[in-house]
């Protein structure tokens, strides 16, 4: 999946990069970053503290 | 609900040679009939026919398939194909049949999974009641259609339980990595009282639901679930909503939703009594519009079953002009 054009990106705003990490990873829905831990979220390559805010803020 | 823009008995026609159109109705007299587009195929399924077998390759009515998960297998994505469903002399109150045809008796029992392999499929229910081809589950509480396709449409049917203990009859999932239901319509359906969830949305976008009778569902008419990913820009719009134990709850962040023109009938907020968040429940969501709906519950007073009581707005929703039994909404529900 083309992260620029996702839903995370178009649609909650996520950094292109943040929202590529994620797709990566599978977790590509907001029901599934929900359920991921803090530390599954930072663990995620390119993903620190700042994203993870931002992520946490944007989509939950 | 027949399905719509259905032309009796025109599409049973495997090749026409000619297509002479139904008088009165524009756009009839084309080549593609039924189908969606002119590369498409129809599939018959008729469990009712005499010898209907999935090993046939279903393009003939008068040689249909057993199953309509069958016929999803056959389906190719986006060619314009339509799987047609015969009618059936089972309903609500008797899933054996009502006796008056005993070789048309069987309903559709099926648990289908609408693959992304068939994206832009159209599921019709072709009957010529009021409420459609009858289709229930195949096991206790059930999912009769899930949708892990884009750009589906399914009408045409009434969906019950049957010979089975509780229903869910279409249930709509997009993750974008093998799950891409989004883009569905379901019109011109019934969902009884025996259904539990008639419609879920899980991060399905842009769906269109409209033209459906929701009849006491015992648990929610229209959801998306508070835990899951929400729907956005979807239409639900021209709608009877008959005392569901929820009508529309769309949670889980739910945005940029379009709620019109419905219907929704409530006992306890018609008579005052405590009917919290039974009606339209858009908490936690935003910029959804809610208007020109049909509520009947009293304006905010407050008391039990009134506007604020039966619905919630999300903070940034927009309610204009929506009907209470009193008079026009002015405030959001809170």
């Amino acid at each position: 999946m083309q992260a620029s054009k996702s839903k995370l990106v178009r649609h909650y705003k996520l950094s292109g990069k943040d929202a590529q990490s994620l797709i990566d990873a599978g977790l590509t829905t907001p029901k599934l970053i929900r359920a991921a831990s803090d530390n599954g979220l930072k663990a995620l390559k390119g993903i620190g503290e700042s994203a993870l805010a931002d992520i946490r803020k944007k989509v939950g | 609900m027949p399905g719509a823009n259905v032309n009796w008995p025109i599409p049973l026609m495997r090749l026409p040679p000619w297509f002479p159109g139904q008088m009165g109705v524009p756009g009839t007299d084309t080549d593609t009939g039924i189908r969606s587009s002119s590369a498409g195929t129809v599939f018959y399924v008729d469990p009712n026919f005499p010898g209907a077998s999935d090993a046939r390759d279903g393009t003939n009515p008068t040689s249909p398939l057993l199953t309509v998960a069958k016929a999803l297998t056959l389906v190719q994505p986006q060619r314009g194909d339509v799987i047609v469903v015969g009618s059936n002399d089972a309903w609500q109150y008797a899933p054996g049949g009502t006796g008056v045809s005993t070789d048309y008796a069987t309903a559709i029992s099926e648990e289908v999974t609408i693959p992304y392999t068939a994206s832009g499929v159209r599921i019709v229910g072709l009957s010529a009641g009021t409420m459609g081809v009858m289709w229930t589950p195949a096991s206790n509480a059930g999912t009769c259609i899930t949708c892990h396709a884009i750009d589906v449409i399914i009408e045409g049917f009434v969906f019950t339980e049957g010979d089975y203990t509780g229903c869910d009859a279409v249930y709509c999932e997009w993750d974008g990595i093998t799950l891409f239901g989004e883009n569905m319509t379901v019109r011109n359906c019934h969902f009884d009282d025996t259904v539990d969830t008639a419609i879920e949305l899980e991060f399905s976008w842009y769906c269109d639901i409209h033209n459906n009778r929701f009849q006491q569902n015992d648990v929610v008419a229209v959801m998306s679930a508070v835990g899951g990913s929400g729907t956005a820009y979807t239409h639900i719009h021209d709608n009877t909503f008959m005392d569901c134990a929820i009508a529309i709850s769309l949670l889980g962040g739910a945005d940029n939703n379009e709620i019109y023109d419905n219907i929704l009938y409530n006992a306890s907020a018609a008579g005052a009594a405590a009917a919290a968040n039974e009606g339209i429940n858009t908490t936690g969501g935003s910029d959804n519009i809610v208007t020109n709906n049909w509520l009947s519950c009293l304006l905010p007073v407050p008391a039990n079953g009134d506007l604020d009581d039966f619905c919630t707005s999300a903070g940034t929703a927009t309610w204009i002009g929506n009907h209470c039994s009193n008079g026009l909404q002015v405030t959001d529900p809170t």
